[in-house]
């Protein structure tokens, strides 16, 4: 492609990027906060590394609460400069997101695709509804997929330039996520080095990004493994006690196809989805003779067969598998036009089919924008009254208040208290208590005089989904005694319909003055 | 092409066997699973149960859970599209009459079959049951159970098991029916020659 087309074609998807984002982002038009308490995990794990040098959500503790070492990083900078942390981050988000759309488009382009289908395909993949909403999330969801798109495009290219582009974008993303690491011996299956000196160049920079890494977190946690992977499993898995693998995969992948559907297809029935999977098959089918394209396609495959095995779950609003309806779009356009190509008796139907997949395209996933944008709005506003409402009332306690909280991010970062974390994000310590319900005990060694608890709207005695105090064990525990002091909480519907997209957290936030009473003695 | 033709059998298969039974009252068979789970350690300390999903009118049904609990001496928590009752054992009655027990699952489950969440209210039947044997010292209290699911107030469409299975074979279908075609078309072109 010459200079002007190709300019051409990357500002038409830049700005249908630049829509999309604009759409689902005018649920919360001044950027007011994070629709997701962990977006807020990342700027209090910012906070304490401006304020007092560590690298995690605890003074003094590397890598507590810390999941992301390089978005936390960037988030630092705003922090330095007294930016807003909703508004910084969806800024670097939106750079990010309209990076990763060039990147594929040129990803295309190289992969031999026309370029008019080459735009169209990167607008609807680039503008994939879920995949949009990861910009506005304030997580480091969009970066992921932008190095690991730009780690494919340039792992493909001859010159000792793109060599060394494409190792600093490995190393971005194995600091961006650990598991990112795993896509450079992808790459090398894929492409191998032709000399040491190009395998050189290729691994050096990511292998001493993952190893300093990797090393200063032993020297700091005595673990390889990040300190959430433990919190994160008993919360997200314990619900399927009594599954095995096999079924708590299969919920996995199908709790995807609802969410491909709902939140990406913009229909939410029982087939719309697999009537696109068999499209999409077809895509798969095509794009596997092209390099890059089908590089894309492995790494969205073994990115999620980690998560399955370690962590079988999307996530908040699927943002642990970010490539998946980015993927998932770029292959349904490709079997559509496939399709096309393949039958359309003339040029001008072949152009009319086109024309019908932009219509589709406007028509189901512009309607996920919609739904986006309204599910955005509700999360915003959820997660201000409840964890920043909670975090207002904590900072009525004195000074010197031994305080404890399941969530820990807005509460952590408005509270202006130090918080004992118990959701098993700081350290690996308080995690066999979780899956034993013994969490009662630490309130008591800790000498915890306060808790922060998210409930249900039914309150700490209703044996609910959303009961922290009956998950924790607190509700179990004769000894202890919760009086409360103060409760906030959204309305039944606003919850709802925000919980649905991005799995924000608990309807309710109420915090218990904690007192143990002496123990029986045994006769 | 004969993989082709293979694959598209195996898709019609599976769209037959799935859109055969789409519309039998069921529940979806992980949440079957996780209920058989919560269940298993009540049967263990001498407390029989089974889960029975079914559709019908509520003397129907009633009738049906009476002749199970007869023949098996289990406990019956029967869940339907309108209502919930429990027919249980006479190990059962020493905690309530039959009548108090449906009521209290009844009243559970109403909320979650108001919205047609038959999913809901079967979890939340079976979490009641095994929760009064917790209260009655039957079962231990310790480790606090998680929720099982979530309860649906928005009326999401529920898929049913089939739906999947039909699912995979469209998809299947749609792939495989494109190889044929494509394949035959490529040996259209380029015919073997004659022996």
């Amino acid at each position: 492609m010459s200079r002007e087309p190709r300019l051409r074609a990357g500002l038409i998807v830049a700005a249908v990027q630049l829509v999309a984002l604009l759409i689902v982002q005018s649920g919360d038009p001044l950027v007011s906060g994070f629709p997701l308490d962990d977006a807020w995990i990342h700027a209090l794990v910012a906070k304490t590394l401006v304020k007092v040098g560590t690298l995690g959500i605890t003074p003094g503790m590397h890598g507590s609460g810390a999941t992301s070492t390089l978005w936390a990083l960037i988030l630092a900078v705003g922090e330095a400069l007294g930016s807003s942390p909703p508004r910084f981050a969806f800024f670097v988000n939106a750079v990010f997101l309209l990076t990763s759309g060039q990147l594929l488009l040129r990803l295309l382009s190289r992969d031999g695709v026309s370029t008019p289908q080459a735009v169209i395909l990167a607008c609807l993949a680039g503008a994939a509804p879920n995949f949009v909403w990861f910009a506005c999330s304030g997580m480091e969801a969009t970066l992921v997929a932008c190095a690991s798109l730009a780690a494919i495009y340039f792992w493909f290219d001859e010159d000792a330039r793109s060599e060394l582009f494409a190792a600093a974008a490995l190393a971005v993303l194995a600091l961006t996520r650990p598991e990112g690491i795993v896509l450079a011996p992808l790459l090398l299956v894929l492409r191998r080095p032709t000399s040491r000196r190009q395998l050189l160049r290729w691994t050096a920079l990511p292998a001493l990004a993952v190893a300093g890494h990797a090393l200063v977190q032993f020297a700091h946690t005595g673990t390889f493994s990040p300190a959430t992977l433990g919190g994160r499993r008993w919360m997200w898995l314990a619900p399927f006690e009594g599954l095995n693998w096999f079924e708590i995969v299969a919920v996995f992948l199908g709790d995807w196809s609802n969410r491909l559907s709902e939140f990406t297809l913009g229909r939410l029935d029982h087939l719309t989805f697999w009537f696109a999977a068999g499209v999409a098959a077809i895509g798969v089918y095509v794009t596997w003779r092209v390099p890059r394209q089908r590089a894309l396609l492995l790494w969205t495959g073994t990115h999620t067969a980690i998560y399955a095995v370690l962590l079988p779950t999307f996530g908040h609003g699927g943002r642990y598998q970010p490539l998946l309806p980015l993927t998932f779009v770029l292959m349904l356009g490709a079997g559509l036009f496939q399709l096309l190509k393949d039958f359309a008796p003339s040029r001008r139907v072949e152009a009319a089919g086109a024309a019908v997949v932009v219509l589709l395209g406007v028509l189901g996933p512009g309607s996920a924008l919609l739904a986006w944008r309204s599910a955005h709005h509700d999360s915003v506003l959820h997660v201000t009254r409840t964890e920043i409402g909670m975090a207002r009332r904590l900072r009525e306690l004195p000074p010197n208040a031994r305080i404890a909280s399941f969530d820990i991010g807005a509460i952590g970062y408005f509270s202006e208290r130090a918080i004992i974390e118990i959701g098993g994000l700081s350290s690996s310590e308080i995690v066999p208590r979780l899956w034993q319900g013994t969490v009662a005990t630490y309130l008591e060694q800790q000498n915890v005089e306060y808790v922060v608890v998210p409930l249900g709207l039914g309150g700490l005695d209703a044996p609910e989904p959303w009961n922290f105090g009956f998950r924790l064990g607190f509700t179990g525990t004769p000894h202890l005694k919760l009086a409360p002091v103060a409760s906030v909480e959204s309305p039944l519907v606003m919850w709802r319909h925000g919980v649905r997209a991005s799995m924000h957290c608990a309807p309710r936030q109420d915090l218990y003055r904690v007192a143990f009473e002496p123990k029986e003695a045994k006769p | 092409l004969r993989r082709w033709q293979i694959l598209l059998g195996i898709a019609l298969v599976a769209i037959i066997a799935g859109a055969f039974d789409l519309e039998r009252t069921q529940i979806q068979i992980m949440l079957a699973h996780r209920l058989e789970y919560e269940l298993r350690g009540a049967r263990e300390r001498g407390h029989p149960v089974f889960v029975l999903i079914t559709d019908g009118a509520e003397a129907e049904v009633r009738a049906e859970a009476e002749a199970f609990q007869r023949v098996t001496g289990s406990t019956v928590l029967a869940v339907t599209e309108e209502t919930a009752l429990v027919v249980p054992s006479p190990a059962d009655l020493r905690y309530a009459t039959a009548e108090a027990w449906s009521v209290a699952v009844s009243n559970a489950a109403s909320a979650f079959l108001y919205n047609d969440d038959l999913n809901g209210a079967a979890a939340v039947v079976v979490r009641l049951y095994t929760n009064e044997l917790v209260r009655r010292g039957v079962l231990p209290a310790l480790p606090p159970r998680p929720p099982i699911f979530m309860p649906d107030i928005e009326r999401h469409p529920d898929f049913p098991n089939e739906a999947a299975l039909l699912g995979m074979g469209i998809m299947l279908g749609i792939f495989s029916a494109y190889g044929l075609l494509m394949s035959r078309r490529a040996r259209a072109r380029n015919p073997a020659p004659a022996s």
